[in-house]
């Protein structure tokens, strides 16, 4: 006994809907990345690369083969440095910031 | 950890050396080629920079990483590669695009872009007298005719359009 259509639209509908959010989201990447397939499975060595194609180009994604870089590369590179310390938010919090008057201005140090 | 950065930041700052380099010091152009254009280069480097390279690493090895007693070896190392990068760009400039630009759609697998590396290797041999060698293995990947990633579709299709352009330019 075949099964009527109309039993069958809902299937239709649902399989329309997720197909359009994954091929969506898929167009979306694709575009941000300038028009080019995702990276993934990335290492280390892969995100300084990365980092350092950005430095020289100016954009994320972007590619040059010119052999030698523009000046501005030779002092691009910047490293952020910091110290392990347990007390993240119990110094310094915006609460305290307040109460020492960082905020507004009107500074306390006694 | 999703406000991390938020807490974190303020034992975190961005180290700005104002320090120029000592004069002592001769200035060096850096390489300009990004991440794809260097692996496409890469092995061509290594084969017209071996003894360059092999100097640098061999410094390194005897002076404790070397950092500043082997900057001369490494201004050569520099330098030599930024010569062979030339020399392909001057050469073959538009089979070097075909191919990094396949390996930046593909993640960066040169098993997925077996085409196009084929169109360059033999570009850069026949102008560059140069060929890709991969140092330590029984079987040379990129010269077997049927290895198991024969590379993506785009690429073949992409490759093929290359080609036949460039044969249609010759024969005009």
């Amino acid at each position: 006994m075949p099964v009527p259509f109309e039993g069958l639209l809902p299937f239709a509908i649902m399989t329309a809907f997720f197909g359009v959010a994954g091929h969506g989201v898929q167009f979306i990447r694709y575009w941000g990345n300038g028009w080019k397939g995702d990276r993934f499975d990335l290492d280390e060595w892969d995100e300084k690369m990365m980092k350092r194609d950005f430095l020289l180009t100016g954009v994320q994604r972007g590619q040059s083969s010119d052999p030698i870089a523009p000046d501005h590369f030779k002092t691009a590179d910047t490293v952020i440095q910091g110290y392990y310390t347990p007390y993240r938010s119990q110094f310094f919090s915006l609460r305290e910031r307040l109460y020492r008057g960082y905020v507004t201005g009107t500074w306390d140090f006694s | 950890m999703v406000l991390g950065g938020l807490f974190t930041s303020r034992h975190q700052w961005e180290n700005v050396d104002n320090n120029q380099l000592p004069t002592s010091i001769p200035e060096v152009e850096e390489v300009g080629a990004t991440s794809a254009p260097l692996l496409a280069a890469s092995y061509f480097i290594g084969a017209q920079c071996k003894p360059y390279n092999d100097d640098f690493m061999l410094c390194k090895d005897e002076n404790n990483g070397g950092t500043l007693d082997c900057l001369k070896e490494g201004r050569r190392v520099t330098r030599c590669a930024i010569s062979v990068l030339k020399d392909i760009n001057k050469y073959c400039f538009d089979e070097f695009k075909l191919h990094y630009e396949c390996l930046e759609q593909e993640n960066h697998r040169t098993g997925h872009c077996r085409p196009s590396e084929g169109v360059l290797g033999k570009c850069i041999f026949e102008h560059m007298k140069l060929e890709k060698k991969i140092p330590g293995v029984e079987k040379q990947i990129h010269l077997n005719p049927s290895p198991v990633y024969q590379g993506t579709s785009k690429d073949k299709q992409k490759t093929a359009e290359f080609l036949k352009a460039r044969e249609v330019k010759e024969s005009a």
